[in-house]
């Protein structure tokens, strides 16, 4: 109802009518995965170095249908950050200007639900520019994949402490690493977590039921 | 962009780079939950499937034909021959990498090495497992063609006198010269022990023509034989020097100096010495040679089927040696030693144990053979071939009996069997003599197709314990196949080799092919049309396999012998050998349909 309403109200506060896709009926059993490089982990101040987001349909990861674009950063660069993904002040001088990008990403996700890994962070950087842009921030449905795997980690066990670093996760669910560190690879990952978490709380669900009527 | 495909494994690393980048780029990641059903007959696919982790079972009317592990690649077959009647299922979690069906068109279309991996028989996947130096290649030396070895020859017209031959060999330094006749074709062969013979012995003058002296009747090798045939030739008939043949014509004479030089290498000395040794005692000396040999010969890379060939010739030789020591005089006119089980088919690649029996023509003194068996027995055993553990040798009476108690034993067989009489039978239809009257075992297996003809009934339960073995790849998880004792390790007789023994063995009586060699009674199948040609042939290529497998298996990491096993471990093998095992039980399984359905099995 909550959600009905807000979206509701975004539409009302959308500026630009060319983006009126983003309140379209989500594709059934679609999903986006995206994830940022930025120069530091401060929402209100980080600038995008690149973009990695990839679509989900049921339960295949389509990195066939990858996104992928470098970023022209301005500002100050964090150097723990650099460290990380790699991407130095000169690589950043190239690419694509941020705007530019936002647009390509927000095209790219449409109306389906956006999914990630600490997706809050992600979110509020591309809002930042996008309520520059047509008012409003994503109205997209967004799925949390920690707060998943935090679920079914403490199915009935509500005081657990669940690590919930990335690298335990993926481990967790037995899944291999991919080589490099980049958004597209991270993005990648995070949709392979997610889909085996989906897959996996729906059977453990249909397993049960079929318990019952045993 | 980096790439998130791994290109290192067959037959993704013979791709291009621009082909690696496109294929990187089309690719989907799918994941499937355990029961879901990714391929199912008669369907079409959209892409080619390759795990990334997971178990997928491949199974056609409820039987596993495969199983597919961590970089597999299925559903090929689909895509390239429409071939739709198995079923593929995830059986445990599976992540996989989706190619899409077009583009793997594309690629197959430009990248030939890429199409021939999957065009491409078991044979020809033999040749690119990177390890094949090591285990499975032909001998440099052994394999090398007679023609490439064969020295320029040397001819003499027929009606030239001796005199000129004895010249042309002292000036060439050779013992033999061809004989050719007018139209300058090949006609016979001069050697000078018979240029000796001739003229110191029989006195004939030194002006007669060569022609009316020399050799005809010549044994030769065709000139595309290994090097091991033109040896084991010269072994078999105890001659210096065989001819060599292009078709019908004689084209070069090989001698044994050439093929030893050519050899440098022990082999023939084994021979050599078998027939040199004067007594017990030297004789074993060379018997613990062959061990050696075996792990010199598989050091070198030389194939199964050579050794396999070379060691049955010297076990032979060694066991007549052994006659004449110590076989009263007169027994071996009226007997008849053979040997059996997979010492008569010429499998024996390490020497295991005894298996073999005497025929004793009837009106003979059964009992001083029996004390020879006894005595032939012990001292085997006392040169290290164990005795049989089912007791199927000399110095047991059952097999140490006249011809007639052979022929009610083989009837009894025949007509009232039980699992004992299967298993002698087994072994008395693979029995090749070894030295005495042959004619005593010919009698005998004519004897016994003449009671099999009418009895068609014993086909069937005779060929039962094909179908008694289950197949290998259906019961066993991923390959792991034993546990307890042989835990993680395949039994490779009972799930591959004794099948192919076995049915071919029934086949080959019930089409009256007498050899007992298992690849021979193949191809002899193949050729009689029993058995499809190509089927014919890459069954054969997976018994060698199978068996070099099994051989690989009884020498540890360091090339030393560990003692024969049947039993391989699944985990020691490398990716494409673990495809080739795969490839091969499929093939057996295919063998094992075919001969079921020959014999009406289907019942069993």
């Amino acid at each position: 109802m909550w959600q009905r309403l807000k979206r509701a109200w975004m539409k009302k506060r959308l500026q630009d009518p060319s983006y009126g896709f983003l309140f379209e009926e989500e594709p059934e059993n679609e999903y986006v995965c995206f994830d940022l490089e930025t120069t530091n982990l401060d929402p209100r101040m980080a600038q995008i170095l690149s973009i990695g987001a990839v679509r989900i349909r049921d339960h295949r990861v389509l990195s066939s249908q990858k996104f992928y674009l470098e970023v022209r950063a301005e500002g100050n660069f964090d150097e723990e950050a650099i460290k990380v993904h790699r991407i130095r002040k000169t690589d950043a001088k190239k690419g694509h200007c941020v705007q530019d990008a936002v647009k390509q990403l927000v095209e790219f996700i449409g109306s389906r639900p956006i999914v990630g890994y600490y997706l809050e962070f992600d979110v509020a950087v591309v809002n930042r520019y996008l309520k520059d842009m047509i008012g409003i921030g994503l109205p997209n449905r967004q799925i949390e994949v920690s707060a998943q795997y935090y679920d079914w980690q403490t199915r009935g066990d509500i005081d657990r402490y669940v690590d919930l670093s990335f690298e335990n996760i993926r481990k967790t669910l037995d899944l291999p690493a991919l080589p490099a560190h980049n958004a597209v690879h991270d993005a990648l990952m995070t949709a392979l977590c997610f889909v085996k978490l989906k897959h996996q709380t729906m059977s453990a669900w249909r397993r049960g039921h079929e318990k019952q009527l045993n | 962009m980096t790439e998130f495909f791994n290109f290192d494994f067959p037959p993704f690393n013979l791709l291009t780079p621009s082909e690696r980048d496109k294929f990187s780029e089309a690719l989907d990641i799918g994941y499937f939950q355990e029961g879901e059903v990714l391929i199912e007959p008669n369907k079409d696919i959209q892409s080619l499937f390759i795990l990334i982790k997971g178990i997928v079972h491949e199974t056609q009317d409820g039987e596993t034909l495969n199983v597919h592990g961590e970089h597999d690649v299925f559903g090929a077959r689909w895509l390239i021959e429409g071939k739709r009647s198995s079923t593929f299922t995830v059986v445990e979690e599976a992540l996989i990498y989706l190619l899409p069906a077009a583009l793997f068109e594309d690629i197959l279309k430009q990248n030939e090495d890429f199409h021939s991996f999957f065009f491409k028989s078991i044979r020809d996947k033999v040749n690119m497992t990177p390890a094949r130096a090591s285990s499975y290649t032909a001998s440099p030396l052994l394999a090398t063609p007679v023609q490439k070895v064969v020295p320029h020859p040397l001819s003499i017209a027929a009606s030239a006198p001796m005199s000129d031959a004895a010249r042309l060999m002292r000036d060439h330094a050779t013992t033999s010269i061809l004989v050719t006749d007018r139209q300058n074709e090949v006609c016979g062969l001069i050697t000078s022990s018979k240029l000796r013979d001739s003229a110191l012995i029989d006195g004939i003058p030194a002006q007669t023509p060569v022609g009316d002296v020399c050799l005809i009747d010549l044994i030769g090798v065709n000139q595309q034989d290994p090097m091991s045939h033109a040896m084991i030739t010269m072994v078999k008939h105890k001659i210096n020097r065989v001819v060599v043949r292009d078709g019908d014509h004689i084209t070069g004479v090989l001698e044994l100096t050439d093929l030893l030089s050519f050899l440098s290498n022990h082999s023939y000395l084994l021979f050599l010495q078998v027939e040199r040794a004067q007594n017990l005692s030297e004789l074993k000396d060379v018997v613990s040679g062959i061990n050696d040999l075996v792990c010199l010969l598989h050091d070198s890379g030389t194939s199964i089927a050579i050794i396999t060939r070379l060691v049955s010739e010297v076990n032979q030789r060694v066991f007549t040696k052994l006659t004449h020591f110590i076989a009263p005089k007169g027994m071996m006119e009226n007997t008849c030693l053979i040997i059996m089980g997979s010492e008569g088919r010429r499998e024996q690649v390490l020497r295991t144990d005894q298996d073999n029996a005497l025929i004793i023509r009837d009106g003979y003194d059964v009992d001083t053979v029996r004390a020879f068996g006894q005595k032939f027995s012990e001292v085997l055993d006392s040169f290290g071939f164990p005795p049989c553990p089912g007791h199927m040798m000399v110095s047991n009476p059952d097999w140490c009996m006249s011809l007639s108690e052979y022929k009610r034993k083989i009837f009894q067989w025949i007509n009232q069997p039980d699992e004992n009489s299967m298993i002698g039978l087994s072994a008395f239809v693979d029995a090749v003599s070894a030295c005495g009257d042959k004619n005593l075992l010919r009698e005998a297996k004519e004897y016994f197709h003449q009671v099999l003809s009418d009895h068609d009934g014993f086909y069937a339960m005779f060929a039962a314990p094909i179908v008694s073995f289950d197949t290998p790849l259906g019961m066993f998880h991923r390959l792991k196949v034993e546990k307890g004792e042989h835990e993680g390790e395949m039994d490779l007789k009972k799930g591959g080799i004794f099948t192919i023994v076995h049915g071919a063995r029934v086949l080959a009586i019930k089409h009256k092919i007498h050899t007992t060699n298992t690849l021979r009674r193949i191809s002899a199948l193949a050729e009689a049309g029993v058995l499809d040609k190509r089927f014919g042939e890459d069954l054969i290529d997976a018994f060698e396999f199978l068996r070099g497998l099994k051989l690989k298996a009884s020498f540890n990491a360091d090339g030393e012998f560990k003692g024969a096993t049947n039993f391989v471990r699944i985990k020691s093998l490398h990716k494409l050998e673990k495809d080739l095992l795969k490839d091969s039980l499929q093939l057996v399984k295919e063998f094992k349909n075919v001969v079921s359905h020959h014999f009406n099995l289907g019942h069993f």
